[in-house]
């Protein structure tokens, strides 16, 4: 059985953008409520060269995949005794 | 270094006496477990491996399913930490000459500033419960009040006992002064 990677590609893009965004408020609001100061600069730039570093290290996993072909499961044979 | 605290309706005049985060060790605890969430997959990855009963080829389903499933999973779980860091870092009870201000941040975009004048202080009292707040001082401070906030509660802050006293030191000091102007008026507009 055989079907297109487009659909898998769309949920896991939307649940990443999803997480990237969330980390965007978290860095925001440390801006906001914490001050401008070192200590808050120091912990959002370690926060987001994490982020960035998870991203690409998954991206960079993934450089093997042909996102434009498809996916290939063998499912089990189930045999049925009539 | 002191972090410069802004508050709300912080007088030119006011004095900052106090400003208490959480004792390290409530952000440490809450750190440690996403990180054994984080290291319980990374173990189980780490020992397959080594068996190499089965392999995942890259580009096949379930290795791009393990990879981006991963992927999503640790962005998650740095992303509570640096929640619990936020909890930590933005939770602030700031004791001044005039008042204590109760700053609670609760989620993202949930900020709750709650104050009150020392001198509507009733009574202030500390615990400190369990092993760990025992060995490393740090417990909650409980501060009653006539105001609309009944009670602050300051929680998990280092030497409660500590804060408490100069909290009482503080009320003791204002009453002692309302006292004196009590006993010696001020006579300015008697005399014409």
């Amino acid at each position: 059985m055989s079907f297109s990677a487009n659909w898998l590609q769309l949920i896991l893009l939307a649940l990443g953008g999803l997480l990237l965004l969330i980390a965007l408020a978290h860095t925001l609001t440390a801006w906001r409520f914490g001050g401008r100061m070192p200590l808050t600069a120091i912990t959002n730039a370690i926060f987001i060269a994490g982020v960035v570093a998870i991203t690409f290290l998954t991206w960079s996993m993934l450089s093997s995949v042909d996102w434009a072909g498809s996916f290939t499961v063998d499912l089990p044979v189930i045999h049925l005794k009539l | 270094m002191r972090r410069e605290i802004h508050f709300p309706g912080r007088e030119s005049d006011e004095k900052t006496i106090l400003v208490l985060h959480k004792h390290w060790l409530v952000f440490v605890r809450s750190v440690a477990l996403f990180v054994v969430l984080a290291g319980v997959p990374s173990a189980i990855a780490l020992v397959w491996s080594r068996l190499q009963t089965w392999a995942l080829l890259p580009g096949t389903l379930g290795h791009t399913l393990i990879v981006i499933g991963g992927g999503l999973y640790f962005l998650f779980i740095w992303i509570l930490i640096y929640d619990a860091w936020l909890s930590y870092y933005l939770d602030v009870f700031i004791v001044t000459d005039k008042r204590i201000v109760d700053i609670e941040q609760s989620g993202l975009f949930g900020r709750t500033v709650a104050e009150e004048r020392l001198y509507r202080i009733q009574d202030v009292a500390s615990t400190t419960q369990g092993i760990l707040p025992t060995m490393f001082r740090y417990g909650n401070v409980y501060v009653q009040t006539a105001g609309k906030t009944e009670r602050f509660i300051f929680e998990s802050v280092p030497n409660p006992e500590k804060v408490t006293r100069t909290i009482l030191g503080l009320t003791d000091k204002i009453a002692d002064r309302a006292e004196a102007d009590d006993d010696h008026p001020k006579t300015g507009n008697e005399k014409h």
